[in-house]
């Protein structure tokens, strides 16, 4: 067993230890599962398809420490990162898997956020969790985990913010966040979640996001990663989604050193509708893994998929998208598209969709790109007394900029556009 | 007086293939000169290397603006001392926004003469000004930079951008192709309301067509990398007339 699944194991027994006869509650069930789920696969190394790119083994050769109080000396209790443009949300934090904020007090009627530990925890996405093993090692690991629940017919008019601290000192740290968000008919929430380390640990920052919308429901959830390179994500989010739903991801990977992302979504009642969005910033060593999956389970059902990647330096992007449309699942219209922007020789990205098709009556396409930057634009700009940083810079973001405006937040969206400037200013092309 | 551009003997090759063979060619403040010539004789190739572009390699000569060596700069530092030029093929940029692409161009010569930043309202209202110019219309500034214009509208934005930035030496690479004359008579009614004692221009067209509105000074042939024969306005008339071969069958028996 390599070492960081065995400090997986150690540390679900060392937590459980500490349990009190509480192990019999439904959450704390659902861990012994997953954890049994992990086990069964490990930390999966290349040989796996699904990880073929994304090489674990890195991380896998180190002992995590997770540790829910090896707060840093240097962090205040409560960190209160606001992100510009969010500064009207409903916070909440989490840090080391352990809600340090909930403000309960400022939610609009209908909406509650809670331990999901203490709370409802039917999950009719675990199936998929279970079967990636990160995402099972995180349930089984999961501190509280957060739930929120937004009733039928309630309008959730402020966005929740979650912010996830991967809180030590020093050493390699193991952080794992389980979040559920269950939208009930006709129920409207945002959602985003931003990933910070606090202290000078390697971070290893797992985290799932379960999401069920209900008839008619609107779900956007956002996550946001700008850090460091000690941040290492590996994130996992499902949404099954009903008659006449909409779920939209957005995942804007600004600034960390490695990140896997899994999104899927669900098309389990007609006429619900999918996005997926993601933007990627890397630039040094970074690596970045967007994997994704759309499942066209019924008829009259839309999903549209757009990813960009700004790779710098020697850094490494892998797109893989697959998109099943079931039998039965007649109408249904499903486009993907991803495209790279090399902005360096030694940087490289693969991209791979995969379409299964079973139903005929359907329209269906997926288009991905890889290209440098347009030398000719370069020059048009300088010839206008734009020097080459800026130039790039102007188009790299006009670039990125296609995808971050389709966030629903003006504010996070100008926000995101400057960090974006930032980076790119500071890579020095 | 100094001459605002002087070429002198200029020879520059893209992948070891001379294109330019020699240049000689002074213009002087207040003066327009038009450059005549065939097909793939390196007019274009002359302007590129004019505002630097980097595919060309310059392998003898000099060029002086304004005294100072223009070979040695960047292409943006060759735009803030006054070098423009109005492209043949304008790039069309998805995402930037005229507006914006503007602003930055604008405030980056302001600040490299030492000048504050336009106010945001300031700006706008200077852009809507220069913008009648050339009859283009304001909703333009919020599209993409060229993106989907029509070749017309494209001449047009390049004559818009060389208003908003008041070059010295404005070289205009046959911005008359692709355009009606309705079109034709706009572009030459910008670039006239833009000439002055001070700034020059350098018309490079293979039609004389643009001729009779933007009236040159000086026109010269170039062929073959060289330029073959100068002379008054009647020279692009008997171009005209007479068609290239004329000139292609004497320099050939010169050469
Ligand atoms: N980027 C390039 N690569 C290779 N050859 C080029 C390039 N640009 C121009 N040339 C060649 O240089 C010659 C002059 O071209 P150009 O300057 O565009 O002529 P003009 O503008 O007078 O029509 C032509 O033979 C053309 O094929
Ligand atoms: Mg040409």
């Amino acid at each position: 067993m390599s070492p960081l699944a065995t400090s997986i194991r150690q540390a679900y027994q060392d937590s459980v230890a500490q349990l009190n006869g509480a192990s019999t509650l439904p959450f704390h069930v659902s861990r012994a599962e997953a954890l049994e789920r992990f086990l069964d696969v490990g930390v999966p190394t290349v040989r796996h398809e699904e990880w073929k790119y994304t090489n674990v083994m890195p991380l896998a050769a180190a002992s995590w420490s997770h540790n829910a109080s090896s707060w840093s000396n240097t962090a205040p209790a409560t960190a209160g990162v606001v992100l510009d443009g969010l500064q009207d949300a409903i916070r909440i934090e989490v840090r080391n898997g352990v809600i340090t904020r909930n403000a309960e007090d400022t939610l609009p009627d209908g909406v509650t956020v809670a331990a999901l530990s203490t709370g409802n925890i039917q999950d009719a996405n675990v199936e998929q969790f279970h079967a990636h093993p990160f995402a099972a090692a995180t349930i089984a690991l999961a501190g509280e985990g957060i739930l929120i629940d937004v009733a039928d017919g309630a309008v959730c008019t402020k966005t929740i913010h979650i912010s996830v601290f991967c809180d030590a000192e020093e050493g390699d740290h193991l952080t794992t966040t389980r979040v559920l968000v269950r939208a009930g008919r006709h129920a409207k929430v945002d959602i985003v979640e931003s990933h910070h380390t606090l202290g000078n640990a390697r971070v290893l920052d797992l985290a799932v996001c379960s999401v069920l919308v209900g008839e008619g429901g609107h779900v956007t959830y956002v996550k946001i990663l700008d850090d460091t390179d000690r941040l290492h994500h590996l994130g996992h989010i499902v949404a099954s989604v009903d008659r006449t739903g909409t779920f939209a991801s957005h995942s804007m990977n600004i600034n960390a050193g490695f990140v896997r992302n899994d999104a899927q979504v669900r098309l389990i009642g007609e006429q619900s509708q999918g996005f997926l969005f993601g933007v990627s910033v890397l630039d040094g060593a970074q690596y970045v893994d967007n994997h994704t999956v759309v499942d066209h389970v019924v008829p009259h059902c839309h999903s549209e998929e757009l990813y960009k990647g700004v790779y710098n330096g020697s850094s490494t992007g892998v797109f893989n998208g697959k998109i099943f449309v079931r039998p039965q699942a007649q109408k249904t219209t499903a486009y993907q598209s991803s495209h790279s922007l090399l902005l360096s020789g030694k940087a490289q990205v693969n991209a791979k969709p995969q379409l299964e098709i079973w139903a005929d009556d359907v329209k269906c396409s997926h288009g991905a790109t890889t290209g440098q930057l347009n030398e000719d634009a370069v020059f048009y700009l300088q010839a206008r007394g734009l020097e080459r940083s800026k130039a790039v810079a102007m188009l790299t973001n006009a670039f990125a900029a296609e995808v971050i405006e389709k966030l629903p937040h003006a504010g996070l969206q100008q926000h995101l556009l400057l960090r974006l400037a930032d980076k790119l200013g500071a890579s020095g092309l | 007086m100094t001459s605002l551009l002087e070429i002198k003997d200029l020879h520059a090759s893209i992948d070891d293939r001379e294109i330019l063979k020699g240049i000689n060619l002074t213009v002087n403040p207040g003066e327009v000169h038009a450059i005549m010539g065939p097909n793939g004789s390196g007019k274009s190739t002359l302007a590129s290397v004019l505002a630097g572009k980097a595919d060309y390699t310059v392998t003898q000569g000099s060029v002086l603006l304004n005294g100072n060596d223009l070979l040695e700069l960047a292409p943006e530092d060759r735009s803030r001392e006054g070098m423009f030029l109005a492209f043949q093929y304008p790039v069309e940029i998805p995402g930037v926004s005229t507006a914006n692409f503007l602003k930055s161009a604008v405030n980056e010569h302001r600040k490299y003469r030492g000048e504050e930043p336009l106010e945001p309202a300031a700006f706008l209202a200077l852009m809507k000004q220069k913008m009648q110019l050339v009859e283009m219309d304001p909703s333009f500034l919020q599209r993409s930079l060229n993106e989907g214009f029509s070749g017309g509208e494209k001449k047009r934005n390049e004559i818009f951008q060389m208003a908003m930035l008041e070059p010295k030496l404005a070289v205009l690479d046959e911005t008359d192709s692709g355009l009606d004359i309705d079109a034709l008579r706009i572009v030459a009614g910008g670039v006239n309301a833009l000439r002055s004692p001070h700034n020059a221009t350098v018309v490079i067209t293979h039609y004389q067509r643009l001729l009779d509105y933007i009236v040159p000074d000086v026109v010269h042939v170039l062929w073959n990398g060289r330029i073959v024969r100068s002379g008054d306005k009647s020279l692009a008339l008997e171009l005209e007339k007479r068609g290239y071969d004329w000139i292609k069958n004497e320099s050939e028996v010169e050469a």
